[in-house]
């Protein structure tokens, strides 16, 4: 039965998420058995153990595994939603909000905020930057999300050519203001762009974390009560209507959401592609495209991919580090591909 | 009941709907004819909420449409449109599941599962139900979204009637499906509710509609029943053709033919 099929794929990729978790804040250059994660976490709060761990352990472990192992399961779990539900959307399994321009509108945003003026200094390391900064980048996404929706509708279809080559002459588009700012900019500044551009969770800290927080979770939470609503969509907006959908709204909250997210995880962690896409669509392969399923399942798998893709990112060189858009574009432009060679033969069937 | 009263809509500068006045009782089915471009779709969509209108009245169950919220509207009336837009692998059950999401929150009810079942069968499409939609032919995709704007109004019914419209029901249907579409949508009527369909075989308006709205660029040139209205003159008018009402001598219903001029009409008629 579909039910029970749905309930052991939630409970598999639950645990691996646990298991990855464990050991993204386990394994490296200083290694952490899972009791001793145990012990510190628990001997944080209160009682004693009987395990012994070391003081560099313990900082280690706080200061910068557990801050990065969040970042990346609420980066991953936020992505991957909205993907999912950007996909709804526009009708299309292939709308990803790196491909379509979104992510680069909201980097972009970011380069021109730091030139222009965001005091360069405090930006990345305070609670209050990151929301000035993810509030910029919200804008950069929300504005490009608009756009490629706007000129990629047309009598309520989603014409994909036309969202794809959008999503190209944004992404060029954003590319080149980009390149142009970090022209103009002085020597603090670049510094600023460099460090933030390199896109890794490598930054990542409690005020990284605390600074996304909200905006990550109001999507995950959010847009699962959109489930049916979406369904409805994919039968094309009139007819959504018709089943008494309110699409104005809808459409309004999912664009609203999706930058939301996207804008707050390119603040903190640069653009980080493909999860939006390649979550989605596994989850879809293997119990449906419903969303009442998928907007439950993407969230936990995204969060999976980030942390087990962070994790090869700094452990498979040890002591250097692979900036994690590197690993995600690995596994995803691949499987784009192999996405867009089946959609064409879809069409060539109708 | 449906009431329509002076709808007036402008498309282009040299093409409106003007004065269009009209109504449906419960138990008819009304069939809106004319030739393409005589802008039947358009009106379709201004009964259903869809489309606003410039000026004028429709009134659903004596409330003017506009006060109908989206999710009450969806409750009583369903729409079949001409082209769907379906592209992801939803099975057929998870379909005409679809025409039960304005009645249920999150989970469908036992009621849902029965409505949906039992209009699978309806529209003879019970075999393919935990097919992938996007494997069905055109025409079958069709008697999908048949059986899902059904179920969206079958179910308890209070005194009001509901309504059910539809954009070319026959389109990609077979003669056998075109007849088995309009006989559920007839059986739907005669239940008490209304149905207003835009057709383009005549023959299937003779013989399944009570009522007749003729169009002709955006002009009602006739509403009424069947027998006053599709006339030899008033068809001819209408599609720019020839066009002759025929009783076969053995047949129930009346058909149309169409004529080139240079047929003799007198021989057939004769017959």
């Amino acid at each position: 039965m579909q039910s029970t099929k749905i309930r052991a794929i939630t409970i598999s990729i639950s645990c691996l998420l646990i298991v990855s978790v464990v050991m993204g804040m386990g394994m490296g250059a200083v290694s952490i058995s899972p009791l001793q994660i145990m012990a510190i976490l628990v001997g944080k709060t209160s009682m004693n153990t009987s395990i012994q761990y070391s003081d560099v352990q313990e900082s280690v472990l706080v200061a910068i595994r557990l801050p990065r192992v969040l970042l990346a399961v609420l980066i991953g779990s936020s992505l991957a939603i909205s993907g999912a539900a950007m996909q709804g959307l526009f009708r299309n399994p292939l709308a990803d909000p790196s491909l379509i321009g979104i992510s680069s509108g909201a980097s972009f945003a970011a380069v021109a905020a730091i030139v222009l003026g965001i005091n360069s200094v405090g930006i990345i390391t305070s609670v209050a930057g990151t929301y000035a900064l993810s509030f910029v980048t919200f804008l950069g996404a929300l504005i490009t999300a608009v756009l490629v929706y706007r000129l990629s509708q047309s009598g309520g279809k989603t014409i994909i050519t036309t969202m794809l080559l959008a999503g190209i002459a944004i992404n060029s588009l954003a590319g080149a203001g980009t390149g142009l700012f970090t022209y103009a900019a002085n020597d603090a500044q670049l510094r600023s762009i460099t460090f933030w551009m390199l896109g890794s969770l490598g930054g990542a800290t409690w005020s990284s974390v605390l600074g996304i927080l909200p905006f990550t979770l109001l999507p995950v939470f959010v847009l699962p009560h959109f489930a049916k609503a979406l369904n409805a969509f994919s039968l094309g907006e009139a007819n959504a209507a018709h089943l008494g959908t309110n699409t104005e709204r809808v459409k309004i909250i999912i664009v609203l959401l999706a930058a939301l997210c996207v804008g707050a995880s390119v603040a903190v962690a640069g653009i980080i592609g493909f999860v939006g896409l390649v979550v989605p669509h596994i989850i879809r392969l293997s119990i449906g495209p419903d969303n009442r399923y998928l907007l439950l399942l993407t969230p936990i798998l995204g969060a999976l991919l980030l942390v087990s893709a962070d994790l090869a990112a700094r452990t498979l060189f040890i002591p250097s580090e692979l900036p994690i858009g590197i690993i995600t574009s690995l596994i995803g432009a691949p499987f784009f591909l192999y996405m867009v060679v089946k959609e064409l033969k879809t069409q060539k069937n109708f | 009941m449906l009431r329509v009263q002076n709808i007036q809509f402008r498309i282009s500068p040299n093409l409106s709907l003007s004065n269009i006045s009209f109504d449906v009782q419960a138990g008819e089915v009304v069939a809106i004819l004319g030739a393409n471009g005589a802008v039947k779709s358009t009106l379709l969509k201004i009964i259903t909420g869809a489309l606003k209108m410039n000026s004028g009245n429709v009134f659903i169950n004596d409330l003017p449409i506009s006060y109908w919220t989206s999710k009450e509207l969806s409750k009583c009336t369903a729409v079949m449109q001409q082209q769907n837009q379906l592209q992801l692998p939803f099975t057929v059950c998870e379909v005409v599941m679809m025409g039960r999401y304005p009645h249920f929150k999150t989970k469908a009810t036992l009621e849902d599962e029965n409505i949906v079942a039992c209009v699978l069968e309806k529209t003879g499409i019970q075999k393919l139900k935990d097919r992938n939609y996007l494997s069905l032919s055109g025409g079958e995709q069709q008697r999908v979204h048949l059986a899902r704007v059904l179920a969206q109004i079958s179910g308890k019914k209070n005194a009001e009637p509901r309504y059910l419209f539809m954009d070319e029901p026959s389109n990609n249907l077979d003669i056998r499906h075109q007849h088995s579409a309009l006989n559920v949508a007839k059986e739907f009527a005669q239940e008490g509710n209304c149905v207003v369909a835009v057709l383009h075989d005549l023959n299937l308006a003779l013989q399944y509609a009570d009522k007749i709205i003729l169009l002709k660029n955006g002009a009602m040139k006739g509403f009424g029943a069947v027998s006053t209205v599709m006339t030899n003159e008033s068809l001819s008018d209408v599609y720019d053709l020839p066009l002759t009402i025929f009783y076969p001598p053995s047949g129930s219903h009346p058909m149309v033919i169409p004529f080139a001029n240079n047929i003799n009409n007198n021989e057939l008629i004769n017959n």
